[in-house]
């Protein structure tokens, strides 16, 4: 078992990406990783990949015999390239198959609510109320400030037996939350189908499948059968302001709704948008630049 | 990769609130991937679930054994994360259609195989949705740089 890898890059001008690509694939059979330099853009707006700067091609090959000659032979197939720059930095093997793991601990929310992922083992302190949660491929680990604001504001605003609607319920946190918080029923959908699928699950290994309807598609007005008590929605500004009419219908007079995904800057156009239709601003909390804001509607 | 030009936006329509922390391309075999390198040192230093990802990779990969399929990936600042499947790489296809195992280390001089021009039309099809390409021919002209660059001859 070889316990020293070493983690070999070539910096290669993104013209010659591909072909260079192409050489170290061929002395690494079980894979490559490409990182290209991007820009992250704001909330729902992705990336875009930086033009014209290298980009970052690795493999990793073990510290044994078979790896030297591994290193030679790519070292003499980058003669072609010299404006490639080849560098390694060893790499001790480890459990990769757990060791993410170590980033994710017990969530706390600051309200009655934690996030505790399936290999930690944790006792609920009296009143705590647990969710069992993994990290996966559908936002809402407990680790974004969007999240655990919502959780927080959430402890408090579900009453007993609530109708909630949870809109890009990603994971499924926040809806399951609603039902151990006391709703009746919860109805979360997301645009994204791969997340209404991790979002089922997690709502079946919390035990509140049989009070949360998962459903995937987009949401519109006539979607609305009958008000519900609260609306939670954590997507982007633009997202909320675009579905206040769809809030409006959701939304029964008296009702809550609560909104995150903002950035402390946008807070003023979202409330704005939403007093248009009726809600009044209760409160808005801020974590970091994030803010989740808590609006009434007129009853 | 060789849309590189094009600027492509962030892959997944999305109107979450998230904020992308990494984004980087797996080359790997298709229905092969495991946590050990190059996957669970790429994908570990970002607190990705790696068993989850390499589960999904290799269910949306089954049907592609023995072709280099790319995964995109996408993670989240609260380290969830997604992923869009990539076509092939170009070389990759270019020396299955040879049938050759490797380019050539001096391509203007020496030629180690060839292929035809329908196959460089398929290999254009197939890697259509990846090139800065908004036609065949266009894309097949791609292709075509590619096959020359190997060392590999295109001949009708």
């Amino acid at each position: 078992m070889t316990h020293l890898w070493f983690e070999i890059t070539a910096k290669t001008p993104p013209a010659l990406a591909d072909a260079v690509a192409d050489i170290v694939r061929g002395v690494s059979p079980g894979g490559i990783s490409i990182e290209e330099p991007v820009d992250i853009l704001g909330p729902e707006q992705g990336f875009r990949v930086r033009g014209g700067e290298p980009v970052l091609i690795r493999c990793y090959l073990p510290s044994s015999e078979l790896g030297a000659v591994l290193v030679e032979d790519l070292r003499r197939a980058m003669e072609a390239y010299p404006s490639v720059e080849l560098s390694a930095r060893p790499i001790y093997e480890q459990d990769w198959a757990v060791s993410w793991r170590e980033f994710f601990g017990v969530v706390e929310t600051g309200g009655r609510v934690v996030v505790v992922p399936s290999w930690v083992e944790h006792a609920p302190a009296d009143g705590q109320i647990v969710i069992r949660l993994d990290p996966g491929q559908a936002f809402g680990t407990g680790h974004h400030e969007t999240t655990r604001l919502c959780l927080a504001m959430l402890d408090g605003l579900v009453q007993p037996g609530a109708r909630v609607l949870d809109v890009g319920t990603g994971s499924g946190i926040l809806a399951i939350a609603a039902v151990k918080l006391g709703a009746a029923e919860v109805d979360a959908i997301d645009i994204d189908p791969v997340a209404a699928e991790v979002a089922a699950a997690n709502c079946a290994a919390n035990g509140v499948e049989a009070r949360v309807r998962v459903r995937a598609g987009r949401l519109e007005p006539g979607d609305i059968a009958a008000a519900y008590d609260l609306v939670v929605s954590n997507i982007s500004p633009d997202a909320n302001i675009g579905l206040v009419p769809v809030f409006e219908r959701a939304v029964r007079a008296g009702g809550d709704l609560l909104l995150s995904g903002v950035l402390e800057p946008d807070v003023p156009r979202v409330t704005a948008a939403c007093a248009a239709a009726g809600f009044a601003p209760a409160e808005t909390r801020l974590e970091r630049d994030w803010a989740a804001i808590h609006l009434r509607r007129a009853g | 990769m060789e849309a590189r030009d094009a600027a492509p936006l962030g892959h997944k329509e999305t109107t979450l609130a998230k904020k992308v922390r990494a984004v980087l391309t797996l080359q790997l075999p298709a229905g092969k991937a495991n946590p050990a390198p190059p996957v669970g040192p790429a994908l570990g230093q970002h607190g990705v679930n790696i068993m989850e990802f390499c589960k999904e990779y290799n269910a949306r990969t089954q049907d592609k054994i023995g072709l280099i399929i790319p995964a995109q990936l996408t993670v989240y600042e609260d380290r969830s994360f997604t992923f869009v499947l990539k076509t092939p790489p170009a070389a990759d296809l270019l020396r299955r259609a040879a049938g050759i195992e490797k380019g050539s280390g001096n391509p203007r001089l020496n030629k180690v195989g060839r292929v035809t021009t329908e196959d460089i039309r398929k290999i254009a099809e197939t890697k259509l949705p990846d090139l800065n390409a908004n036609t065949v021919e266009e894309a097949m002209r791609i292709i075509e740089g590619t096959a020359r660059s190997m060392g590999i001859e295109v001949v009708d």
